[in-house]
């Protein structure tokens, strides 16, 4: 088989989102020179012709990268490029419905006074018509003055009214404040205040600045204000706990007034396993959900209800992959399955300034993988393309599983050896490949990757912006705190010459790499970390263990050495981190993979492809 | 709120020059006072037309390095130490609306809160749910 000179080889490994090359010099005797790499967007679902443009610019950049040209080129090895789709659904389980006009609960910045105050509800035009000993709140529209009001307060005192507090639609809470001469609570912002019901007896309540109030978000407390029984008790018990921890609040005793925490039915998964079939319902939880999935393991396919967003999105992975595949949609099974729970800002229904609860909601991420993809169509189409390139045919070849392919790269990261597991870290699925001391491997699959951290953080902080959500995800926080300084999210502080733009100014910000993007709403630094964090330690930190459990000789995680990541969230600043702290107790080396040395956690199959094929040629050169 | 109790009383100094509906400046002094921050009156000069200009020197005698400039041509918020012709914020409409968010954010400069003018961010009602977490 030898043939003399030494070949040029180009390794090609097409990714659900990114297509990695490299190339390489192969001798005769299995003799192995790499010589650059390359790195592109993927071009069209991975497994299709699409991918060919892809592959000619990430191999072009190889090439260009290692000195060398098209012409030149002897072999085109690509991975088994397997397509997989990948869906999220998120079902909202439980939603706050107020009935009625019963209460205030948002937190304006400046409120004003402080105290409670219990009254009936009065407009501020009807003020002066008061009887003498009537204890009232003053509902007051956003146009009257700051000045006319605090006047129209004092005289209704004066009278011998009992002006207990007032409800604002302007942001004068702290003016009129300052100019009563007795402390009171004061709401302000409040954006409906003209559907505050009037003659109705009602509770204002202002903490001091920096506390929270505690009478009107204890049930107890509310009980106590309006004199109710057990049974009036456990239906105000809802307001009361959406009232906790802000610092202002207003509470409505509206006769047939209702607020109930709903639960929303979000329908049933059937689980199909290889011996039983188990139907979960969704509104039981990610826990119930999980279980089921563990004990009829491993799964078969999954089935949700019809009209149900579950059910919606599982039916459009499967729809998706057919179409791709010709297949019928109900050959194709869903392989797994991820639940999540979550918890997302809602605006509550019939609320007076824009209230947020936060209900319980399940986010479900799915994936199917095929090996049947049109893999031989893929490759005649990267041939027609390159050979645009080269001005002659190329050798293209669809070399080996991609499993073996990473596992092959992964180990020429230093320091590592068999037995070793490589954790491909992606944008839809998290995947596993291990490797015995013979070179056996086997890999699985699990649905939820960085696409569903980017879901998750944008739902729990109701960004409502899959950009914003993106950015938080990838890149650290900052706090602006002056114009010319920023507060890292570690506290450490850096100084800039040039002034910060005022838009910016006491905003939390995240350090992308074109600057410094301010994200919308009040989220604190604190608040947006935490969320972060923690929507990558339930995706990616959850994913690692049940990959490694399926996947460790016996289920055991001792069994595993080495766990090597792979893939784009390895790059990420802190997951690999979380991964390693997950897996340290049982005794396993894990850290982000350094492909060849030097090209961190990027290139492993393209690498892989070309060393698998210098050994193969080792072998056939010495038979 | 605007009495002189000598230089060194932390306040935001407030210059005003030409004429203008009284309004204004009231209306001015209660975005600071709903914020909580003291303020004092300063007059201006004749010669300084420029609200910008009139806000930058004004804010460089104020204790707490913020001051707020008002002319016929506009309002603006300043701070000591960001060069003349960068202000917070600046607005060529001398009305009552526009001098509230003034005195407003020109308080917020002090006490560190994002400013109104920046649109997105005060009736974004989903940190109030957060806070709750």
């Amino acid at each position: 088989m030898a043939s003399g000179a030494p070949r040029l080889v180009v390794g090609v490994d097409i990714g659900n989102s990114t297509t990695e090359a490299c190339c390489a010099r192969v001798d005769d005797d299995g003799g192995l020179e790499y010589l650059g790499s390359g790195l592109a967007p993927t071009t069209g679902i991975k497994g299709t012709p699409d991918n060919a443009e892809g592959v000619r610019r990430a191999a072009g950049q190889a090439l260009a990268d290692g000195g060398c040209r098209w012409p030149e080129v002897d072999l085109v090895l690509t991975n088994e490029a397997t397509p997989v789709i990948s869906g999220l659904a998120m079902e909202t389980i439980t939603e706050t419905v107020v009935t009625e006009s019963t209460m205030i609960g948002h937190d304006p910045r400046t409120p004003g006074g402080s105290g409670i105050g219990v009254g009936t509800t009065v407009a501020l035009a009807d003020l002066a018509d008061r009887p003498v000993g009537e204890d009232v709140l003053v509902v007051v529209p956003a146009a009257a003055d700051f000045e006319d009001v605090a006047e129209a307060l004092v005289a209704a005192a004066h009278r011998g009214v009992g002006v207990r507090g007032a409800i604002l639609g302007g942001d004068d809470a702290v003016l009129v404040a300052n100019r009563l001469e007795e402390t009171l609570p004061i709401v302000d912002e409040v954006t409906l205040v003209d559907e505050v019901p009037l003659g109705m007896l009602a509770a204002v309540e202002v903490a001091e600045p920096g506390r929270t109030i505690r009478t009107l978000s204890n049930s107890y407390g509310i009980a106590t204000l309006f004199d109710l029984d057990a049974e009036q008790t456990k239906m105000i018990s809802p307001v009361a706990r959406s009232l906790t921890g802000n610092r202002s609040a207003v509470v409505v005793r509206t006769p047939g007034g209702d607020i109930t925490d709903r639960r929303v039915p979000a329908g049933s998964i059937a689980l199909r396993g290889r011996s039983s079939t188990v139907s979960v319902e969704v509104d039981a939880g990610a826990d119930e959900i999980m279980r089921s999935l563990a004990r009829i393991r491993p799964l078969v396919d999954a089935e949700g209800e019809s009209g149900t967003h579950v059910g919606g999105m599982l039916a459009g992975v499967r729809d998706a992959m057919s179409e791709l595949t010709g297949q019928r949609p109900d050959e194709v099974a869903i392989e797994d399955l991820l639940a999540v729970d979550t918890l997302v800002p809602q605006e509550v229904r019939g609320g007076l300034a824009k209230e947020v609860a936060r209900e319980d909601a399940v986010l479900l991420a799915a994936m199917v993988r095929t090996s049947r993809g049109p893999m031989e169509q893929v490759a005649a189409e990267v041939r027609r393309v390159l050979a645009e390139e080269a001005e002659r045919v190329l050798e293209v070849e669809i070399g080996g599983v991609e499993a073996e392919m990473a596992v092959g790269g992964a180990l020429t990261t230093p320091g590592t050896g068999e037995p070793i597991v490589v954790l491909d870290l992606g944008g839809g699925s998290t995947d596993a490949a291990h490797a015995d001391t013979d070179g056996e491997v086997y890999a699985v699959h699990v649905a939820g990757a960085g696409d569903l951290v980017t879901t998750l953080i944008d739902a729990e902080l109701g960004l409502d912006d899959k950009q914003v959500a993106e950015e938080v995800k990838r890149y650290p926080l900052a706090k602006v705190e002056s114009f010319f300084h920023v507060r890292h999210e570690d506290g450490t502080v850096q100084f800039f010459t040039e002034p910060l733009s005022p838009e910016l100014f006491a905003r939390v910000v995240v350090l992308t790499d074109d600057g410094m993007h301010a994200v919308p709403g009040r989220h604190d630094l604190a608040t947006l970390r935490h969320t972060r964090r923690e929507a990558k330690r339930r995706v990616f930190v959850v994913n690692a263990l049940r990959a490694l459990e399926q996947i460790a000789p016996g289920g055991t995680l001792r069994q595993i050495e080495f766990v090597v990541l792979l893939g784009g969230s390895a790059l990420d600043f802190e997951i690999p981190d979380m991964i390693a702290d997950a897996v340290a107790p049982y005794g396993i080396v894990c850290g982000t993979g350094n492909v060849r040395g030097s090209l961190g956690p990027r290139n492993a199959v393209a690498s892989g492809l070309v060393s698998g094929h210098a050994r193969r040629r080792r072998v056939s050169g010495a038979a | 709120m605007s009495v002189d109790d000598g230089p060194t009383r932390p306040v935001v100094l407030v210059a005003a020059t030409g004429t203008f509906p009284t309004a204004v400046l009231r209306e001015l002094c209660a975005g600071l006072e709903e914020e909580g921050v003291p303020h004092e009156l300063r007059p201006g000069h004749d010669d300084e037309p420029d609200p910008t200009a009139l806000a930058h020197r004004i804010a460089r005698e104020s204790p707490l390095e913020v001051g707020v400039g008002l002319t016929e041509r506009g309002i603006a918020v300043h701070h000591a130490k960001l060069p003349v012709a960068r202000p917070v914020t600046v607005d060529p409409d001398v009305t009552g609306e526009v001098a509230r968010r003034m005195g407003h954010d020109a308080a917020r400069v002090v006490t560190g809160i994002p400013l109104k003018f920046v649109s997105d961010e005060d009736h974004a009602a989903v940190g109030d749910a957060a806070r709750r977490a």
